[in-house]
């Protein structure tokens, strides 16, 4: 038995010893006071479970009093910024309906994504996690409204090669919606008709075709993926 | 780790004076050269430690000096190794097992062990770490059977002596298990970041590297750990990917 077991640990030790996970920061270049925060990853520690909310937005960067805004088929839940740590949240954006969440084992998963609403906006912040094992891609069903974002450290181009499911639009309908918060208050807003993904502009309808124009989800940004029936299943391949 | 009891000698008869009814007496040594496992001799003042299993089967020695197997037992940790014309060995040693003691390692099986111990200083130089203030094992790195077995006698109203021989070509063989890391947290802090691990062992040197993407951390951060576990190192303006990666202090050749 000792042999055995002697001949097992020299050969384990001529390997590196290294954590099991790869983790990370990302840093987030939004200037609006409500943002869109993509999840891309899981938690630290080497399980592949989902990120603690708490966790995944740290306070560098951040002032006392921002909330965290996490949306789950139709509701709100949200978390405060309190002497450098979140909490349950306290008072609640006079537009939204929220109630308070629990950070200690209040958890998001990747491909979902969430707002933080901030009081100072001018500077980045960062998410920090683990990168998890490979998820390609995301099913939305059972609701009509998904707030979703890449769950990879890249930004994310809408086609109808990662996005399959989708209602077109229509003269009679809008069709599905894919709204993103941009920078000083404006959305982007892509839809898909002609076959193609694309959105409007001031001098008219860019498309995924255009490559050299058709602008992306940006990095570490969550989107609205509106459809028009809970019974729709919507598959996106990140 | 529980303090090394009981006493040990070199050149025995002056100890054995000592023994009372009931002790156990193991003496031991060897002709040298004695190896580490990379192939070096082994460093004078290096450990031979006189360890008990119950069962007759050794399970080994973890880093932090504690047994594998929670039901054996290092029993006395002699940092004896001498330099002589043959290279570094073992003196006559003189292993004596208290009565108390002894008592509750009858019908077990006791062996002697040569350890590596090895610890590389602040100034970087290598030295045996072998115990502290306390009797406790500081790191071992590596260990190595250098005796035969030899089965445990207490209470019969004697001494009880034996010398156990040593085996030809005394040598460190056995690496201690090493576990992997693992990040537990990761906290901003101004411009720094601290990164919380656990599972780190006292025979490996750990560091942490970075890249732009997963597949590419491989840039050493000037991060060094402390006491708890903790790397803080500067956080990029950028994002960042890493991850804490560790080699073997004293590795095989």
């Amino acid at each position: 038995m000792m042999c055995v077991g002697a001949m097992a640990l020299a050969t384990a030790a001529l390997a590196d010893y290294t954590d099991g996970k790869v983790c990370g920061w990302m840093r987030i270049d939004s200037t609006l006071p409500v943002t869109a925060v993509g999840v891309p990853w899981v938690d630290v520690g080497n399980t592949n479970s989902n990120v603690k909310v708490a966790d995944l937005v740290k306070t560098d960067g951040l002032t006392d009093g921002d909330n965290l805004y996490v949306f789950n088929n139709g509701t709100w839940t949200f978390y405060t910024l309190d002497s450098g740590a979140w909490v349950a949240g306290t008072t609640a954006n006079s537009s939204i309906t929220a109630t308070a969440g629990t950070p200690g084992t209040a958890t998001i998963a990747r491909g979902q994504a969430l707002y933080l609403e901030r009081s100072s906006y001018s500077q980045p912040f960062y998410v920090y996690g683990a990168v998890g094992s490979a998820l390609t891609s995301t099913t939305l069903t059972g609701a009509t409204k998904y707030l979703v974002a890449s769950p990879k450290a890249t930004a994310f181009t809408p086609t109808t090669s990662n996005i399959s499911g989708a209602t077109p639009k229509s003269r009679t309908a809008a069709g599905d919606q894919i709204v993103v918060p941009l920078t000083g208050g404006a959305t982007r807003t892509y839809t898909l008709a002609g076959g193609k993904w694309g959105y409007a502009t001031s001098t008219g309808r860019v498309t995924q075709d255009d490559t050299a124009n058709y602008q992306p989800v940006p990095l570490g940004t969550g989107f609205w993926y509106v459809t028009s029936s809970s019974e729709n299943s919507i598959t996106i391949t990140w | 780790m529980k303090r090394l009891m009981t006493m040990l000698g070199v050149a025995g008869l002056a100890v054995a004076s000592f023994a009372a009814v009931d002790d156990t007496l193991i003496s031991f040594s060897t002709p040298g050269p004695d190896k580490y496992a990379d192939g070096t001799d082994v460093l004078p003042g290096e450990c031979y430690a006189l360890v008990w299993s119950q069962d007759g089967k050794f399970e080994g020695i973890k880093a932090d000096g504690t047994t594998v197997d929670p039901a054996d037992k290092v029993v006395i940790v002699a940092g004896v190794a001498k330099k002589g014309a043959n290279g570094t060995y073992c003196p006559p040693l003189l292993y004596q097992v208290d009565a108390e003691l002894a008592k509750t390692l009858q019908n077990g099986v006791y062996a002697v062990y040569l350890l590596d111990t090895r610890v590389t200083e602040a100034d970087g130089a290598v030295a045996v770490g072998g115990v502290d203030e306390n009797g406790a094992l500081k790191a071992v790195n590596s260990y190595g059977a250098v005796s035969g077995d030899t089965t445990a006698a207490a209470g019969n109203g004697a001494i009880a002596k034996a010398t156990t021989t040593a085996v030809g070509g005394a040598a460190v063989a056995t690496f201690v298990e090493v576990e992997a890391p693992v990040i537990t947290a990761i906290k901003p802090n101004g411009t720094k970041i601290t990164i919380s691990t656990s599972g780190l062992s006292p025979v490996v040197d750990y560091k942490v590297v970075t890249g732009a993407k997963p597949g590419e951390v491989a840039t050493e951060l000037d991060a060094k750990v402390d006491a708890k576990g903790d790397f803080t190192f500067d956080k990029p303006a950028n994002g960042a990917f890493f991850k804490v990666i560790g080699v073997r202090k004293f590795e095989a050749k």
